[in-house]
């Protein structure tokens, strides 16, 4: 077997393991949930118009499950055993193997995500019956743009992995990185639209948020479910996801390059 | 050609300095003075197909950064070395495929895995065949006893255990040369002793050149007919272990049970008083007039046991670790 198409079927097997953590993870996500249920809720009572921001009350409900959901499916986590890796010299083993710690550690997060997909998958079409047959919630469902949809995450999932494979270079420079990490992972779900659609903060802060690769995580893909965005936008959009992939992976090649350097300057 | 070729080895690390308090802690946030360490300065030397050779020092000496170097962990900042005609640090697929580095402080396995899955993991790193991996795996885990265990997972296994998993994982691929840093630190005697076993069978029968660093004076001793001592980053005895002592000092220790107590002059006729326990009397007596002064002591004084015995190594090498700190 290759090398790391056994990194991959590891990284299935672990999250396998796992996976009444991951299940549980998905279950944290009720409460947050449930906040915002209320709050949408009041919010709307006190507002005559149906729509705010552009959002009735069922799209932000069904938009803020499907954010939780993708928030969990597209994390990371593996920015802190590289830490562990740089900070234990544990790094110098993929050094004397031949095998590459890039692709040790994407095909290691990608087989992890399989299992999780296919939980996510599930649980999505189960909400997706439930809203739209059970609650007759109006909420449009079209088998294209479920497809679609699963494209998107694929790459936003990609995207991400790039995303912290760059903050994990952190762990060269710095000997605590816990901080920074969680600090961090806080920030892009706000600016990925984790939380909150991004239409909520307003043409000021969108013009920034254009330019940041975040909100093609959560955001993007939620639109080409919810029908929000046109057909050309859609294409548009994994365009630039696919560019940010590519710009992620050479920013993530330099960041490395940098930061091998200096773990072999003090000594590993 | 030799396995291995050193020629004028050198690595610098750079560091901070901080002295102690808030101030200058602060002082730190917006100048840091860089100061040098020499860890390895102009080592040279040589190693031929099959020979073990033990690396001698003492902690910080430059033992290990040595071999970081040699299997391309690390770059030299000066000098040259080459290994099965490579340069380590180049970081070939080829030259990676050929030798091994075991450290007894850190694991090379996967922790979450049992080890045969990681075992198997490596023999795919490696691009071992199935017949070949089988073969080895089998062999090896006979030979180090634990065979019965590779199915428990890493973490739940005992140090030494570990390490004898390690070393099965480290030779999967047959390597021509293998690094070891300290494989049995920590470790108990037994353990030790079935490690040594291991390797000068294994020396024997594949041929294999071994470099070994060690703070066990038996793990050199049974092992390696040739060491090679470096102290402060610089090599200061490069040969057969069992001369050192002859290089230092020429003496002879003797050790003896007297039936009555004898005064200190009388003993010190016959040589250097090194202890005096009650009736019990070591004495240190120059080589040249060992045998002389020994016949006369066993003519004059009340001697009820007697044992005579080489200065131990670790004496020599101690003597060798100061003289090279004089020098430097």
């Amino acid at each position: 077997m290759n090398k790391y198409a056994k990194v991959f079927t590891l990284g299935l097997l672990n999250a396998l393991e796992y996976r009444v953590n991951f299940l549980l993870t998905l279950l944290s996500t009720i409460f947050p949930i449930l906040i915002q249920y209320f709050l949408w809720s009041t919010i709307f009572r006190g507002n005559s118009e149906s729509e705010v921001l552009g959002y009735q009350f069922d799209q932000i409900i069904f938009y803020t499950i499907c954010a939780a959901l993708l928030s969990k499916l597209v994390a990371a986590g593996f920015e802190y055993d590289v830490s562990n890796d740089v900070r234990t010299g544990q790094l110098s083993k993929f050094i004397v193997q031949p095998i590459g710690y890039f692709q040790y550690r994407i095909s290691s997060f990608l087989g992890g995500k399989i299992p999780q997909i296919i939980i996510v998958t599930f649980i999505l079409v189960l909400i997706l019956v439930v809203v739209k047959w059970v609650l007759q919630l109006d909420v449009e469902v079209a088998l294209l743009r479920i497809a679609v949809f699963f494209v998107a995450v694929a790459l936003s999932i990609v995207m991400n992995f790039f995303i912290f494979y760059c903050l994990s270079t952190f762990s060269f420079w710095f000997v605590e990185v816990w901080g920074i990490f969680y600090t961090f992972t806080l920030l892009s779900s706000v600016a990925s639209g984790g939380i909150f659609p991004l239409d909520m903060f307003g043409q000021g802060i969108n013009k920034v948020l254009d330019f940041l690769p975040f909100k093609y995580i959560i955001f993007f893909p939620i639109n080409v479910l919810n029908g929000k965005l046109p057909w050309a936008e859609i294409a548009n959009g994994m365009m630039l996801q696919l560019g940010w992939i590519l710009l992620l992976f050479i920013c993530s090649k330099f960041l490395w390059y940098k930061g091998m350097q200096r773990f072999e300057s003090v000594g590993g | 050609m030799s396995i291995i070729e050193v020629q004028n080895l050198s690595k610098q690390f750079s560091y901070y300095k901080k002295e102690v308090g808030l101030k200058s802690s602060i002082k730190n946030l917006f100048h840091r003075e860089a100061l040098y360490k020499q860890a390895v300065k102009d080592v040279s030397f040589t190693v031929e197909q099959g020979e073990i050779v033990g690396f001698l020092g003492p902690n910080g000496a430059g033992k290990t950064t040595t071999l970081k170097m040699l299997s391309g962990i690390i770059y030299p900042t000066g000098g040259n070395a080459t290994v099965l005609g490579y340069k380590p640090w180049e970081r070939k697929k080829a030259f990676k495929q050929q030798f091994s580095i075991v450290m007894g402080q850190k694991n090379q396995l996967w922790w979450d895995l049992p080890a045969n899955e990681s075992l198997n993991l490596n023999r795919c790193i490696y691009e071992v065949s199935d017949q070949d991996f089988k073969m080895t795996v089998e062999e090896l885990s006979e030979l180090l006893d634990v065979k019965e265990l590779l199915k428990i997972q890493v973490r739940r296994l005992s140090l030494g255990e570990r390490m004898k998993m390690e070393l099965i994982a480290a030779l999967l691929h047959k390597p021509k040369v293998i690094f070891l840093d300290e494989p049995t630190i920590g470790l108990d005697l037994l353990s030790q002793k079935k490690i040594r076993e291991f390797f000068k069978y294994y020396n024997q029968q594949n041929k294999v050149t071994i470099v070994l660093t060690s703070h066990y004076m038996n793990d050199i001793v049974d092992l390696c007919k040739r060491t090679i001592i470096i102290n402060e980053g610089a090599v200061v005895y490069d040969g057969e272990l069992a001369k050192i002592n002859a290089m230092f000092d020429a003496t002879k220790i003797v050790k003896v049970t007297l039936s009555q107590t004898v005064s200190d002059a009388d003993l010190l006729q016959y040589g250097v008083i090194k202890n005096v326990d009650g009736l019990e009397v070591t004495l240190e007596i120059e080589k040249e007039q060992a045998k002389h002064n020994i016949k006369s002591m066993l003519d004059h004084l009340p001697i009820l046991d007697f044992t005579l015995e080489d200065t131990p190594i670790e004496e020599g090498i101690a003597a060798i670790y100061q003289h090279g700190r004089k020098q430097a």
